[in-house]
């Protein structure tokens, strides 16, 4: 059975880009009513350093994020290593974070990104409307997903 | 033909700073700004909110120092429900609180040095920008990497069990704190496995210290000359004139040493500290009020802490400290590289810190709040990572906040960013209409000293990539790079 870590990222307090903790809410529940004891869920208002350490413990890893993409209701894509890093301590990026993984330890999990469409960024606390609908095609999308990796050998 | 020079950030909301680099007709730097183009809308996000809920929203302002934000909204929030202004609080709130800020002074500083600071010293501030990072310093020194990742580990463990959640984290309330720390949540740290313990921490911050300093030994000459100007210095100090991140009255001195702010009570800032807002920026620029506001703006953050205390009371900080003080012969130190330093020194001083406050018994015990006599009005500062951190609220009859004012750390460091980029562009400029590498790699280093936090100082969440444009003196742009 893989070991499955889902960690969304964003600020609850910009109104849509609190998605990713949305998420992490719903996914919480189903993972409890169903007993799915090797997924484990985290939020937090970005990516740091210290989730390497955290992804290493892992198969698959993957991380959710608010998007103001074109991308329809949510979209799930394949992350693969990139050296990119912010010119500040604001943010590291899930293809960094992989790129780190890979440097400092020989096990790397398989990394994939939710991303689901948002539209509204002001400080403001729930979630727009358009912004709810995206959630759940996403969460339905995820549980599918999640429980054909959860069963894989 | 007169031009500019723009570094203009992009982020996913919009929230950005932008450089900009005016030349005239002979190609000489006229002036540089530091833009802040976000909108400041946080103030008002929180206008008609009940107070308590303060030390929790506030968190939303910034996802690198949600827990500075935490603590200065419940500092003040304790001078309105009677629990008097920083010394009020039972031992144990006090220690739990003083845990949790030293955990995120600790992880903030770490993270600064190993994901910042530790390339431009490893593989030079000249180097190709796609080396200069985290991801390289891993594939060349894997120990070091690794030192950086653990250490930030350490202190968003430490902040999660006082604190409680990574989002939402609702340890500091008005009068007090939530919960205590448990034995079992204290041996966690004390007793975890090496080197996930506060022996290691303390020692892997010496190894840091000493990293700076074998690299000074090398390049005393860029330490001690990029970006050097004279400038005052604001922070907390403890009434006998220690550093003391969590609590303490302001002091500012001059770049000669001079006391020019004298132990003030912070309830009073605004009689001290003035705000101006210029039409450029949405970020204001602070200054001292008797100064006026070409004289009085000064620097916050580790440099200016610094300059300001009169010691460190904890040994193996204080002994670095006057290694340190040693470089100036103890006079105001105006280099701004030399700010790196001074935050190694702080981030060995936040280790010994959490290593006495986690064989406190106060951690353990049971008063968690004190209440007295209602007020409408409260102030809470605190030395946050970057520097001073002012929460002002004023609350009405039906218990919502009124007014809310807040001074972040990279506000008070307006006018210093601002200038260390006009004296790095004045230096590497003039002459030249194209911006090269070296010359945006300094304005990054410069910058990066004071480890800004736009999102923060315009409270709005995002990135801060780097964008630069030059700009004639009629408009026209005739070069432009981002990073």
């Amino acid at each position: 059975m893989k070991k499955i870590l889902l960690h969304a990222y964003g600020n609850p307090g910009c109104g849509d880009d609190g998605l990713g903790d949305a998420f992490i809410r719903e996914m919480e529940s189903w993972v409890k009513k169903d007993g799915l004891h090797s997924i484990a869920l985290d939020s937090n208002y970005q990516l740091n350093v210290e989730d390497v350490a955290e992804m290493v413990r892992y198969d698959i890893v993957i991380f959710v994020d608010a998007s103001k993409a074109d991308i329809g209701s949510y979209s799930f894509t394949t992350v693969q290593p990139a050296p990119h890093t912010s010119f500040t301590t604001h943010s590291i990026f899930p293809a960094s974070l992989l790129s780190l993984c890979m440097e400092l330890y020989t096990h790397h999990p398989l990394v994939y990104l939710l991303q689901i469409k948002g539209y509204q960024w002001e400080f403001s606390e729930g979630l727009s409307a358009e912004a709810c609908k995206n959630l759940q095609n996403a969460v339905q999308f995820a549980q599918t997903t999640i429980l054909n990796f959860h069963n894989q050998e | 033909m007169a031009q500019k020079i723009t570094i203009e950030p992009v982020t996913r909301v919009e929230g950005h700073g932008k450089v900009t680099i005016h030349l005239d007709e002979k190609g000489n730097v006229v002036r540089s700004r530091l833009h802040i183009v976000e909108f400041r809308g946080f103030e008002r996000f929180i206008q008609g909110r009940p107070y308590w809920e303060a030390p929790v929203l506030v968190q939303r302002l910034c996802g690198i120092c949600p827990v500075s934000h935490h603590l200065a909204a419940a500092k003040a929030l304790d001078v309105i429900v009677g629990a008097g202004t920083g010394t009020g609080l039972s031992h144990t709130a006090e220690k739990i609180r003083r845990l949790m800020h030293y955990a995120q002074i600790f992880q903030s500083h770490a993270l600064h040095f190993f994901h910042l600071a530790s390339p431009d010293l490893l593989f030079g501030v000249d180097a190709d920008p796609k080396v200069r990072n985290i991801i390289s310093v891993a594939r060349v020194n894997k120990e070091l990497a690794v030192q950086g990742v653990l250490m930030r580990k350490f202190g968003q463990e430490l902040i999660q069990a006082t604190a409680g959640k990574k989002i939402h984290g609702t340890g500091a309330i008005p009068g007090g704190v939530n919960k205590n720390l448990s034995e079992e949540e204290r041996d966690k740290f004390t007793k975890g496995a090496a080197p996930m313990n506060p022996g290691a921490m303390v020692a892997w911050a010496e190894e840091a210290i000493d990293f700076f300093k074998q690299y000074y030994k090398k390049n005393k000459e860029f330490i001690d000359t990029f970006s050097v100007f004279p400038s005052n210095h604001l922070s907390l100090v403890r009434k006998d004139g220690a550093l003391d991140l969590y609590h303490g009255n302001i002091r500012a001195i001059d770049s000669e040493g001079k006391v020019i702010l004298h132990d003030v009570d912070y309830q009073e800032y605004f009689n001290y500290i003035h705000e101006e807002v210029r039409s450029w920026s949405y970020m204001k620029f602070p200054y001292i009020a008797e100064l006026g506001e070409t004289e009085g703006w000064y620097r916050v953050g580790p440099l200016a802490r610094l300059n300001t205390c009169n010691f460190i009371p904890t040994p193996l900080a204080q002994k670095e400290f006057e290694q340190y003080k040693a470089n100036t012969d103890g006079k105001p130190n105006n280099m701004c590289m030399h700010t790196h330093y001074a935050r190694l020194i702080e981030l060995l001083h936040a280790a010994e810190v959490i290593k006495d406050l986690l064989n406190d018994s106060d951690l353990q015990g049971n008063e968690l709040v004190r209440r007295g006599e209602k007020k409408h009005e409260g102030v809470g500062v605190i030395e946050a990572p970057r520097g001073t951190l002012f929460h002002h609220y004023r609350i009405n009859d039906n218990d919502q906040v009124a007014m809310a004012n807040l001074i972040v750390s990279t506000t008070n460091n307006n006018e210093p960013m601002n200038r260390a980029v006009n004296h790095v562009a004045k230096t590497m400029m003039t002459g030249k209409k194209e911006i090269t590498e070296p010359m945006m790699n300094a304005i990054e280093v410069a910058i990066r000293a004071y480890d800004p936090c736009l999102s923060c100082a315009t409270h709005a969440m995002g990135e801060m990539p780097l964008h630069i444009q030059v700009i004639t003196a009629d408009g026209m742009v005739v070069d432009e790079i981002k990073r």
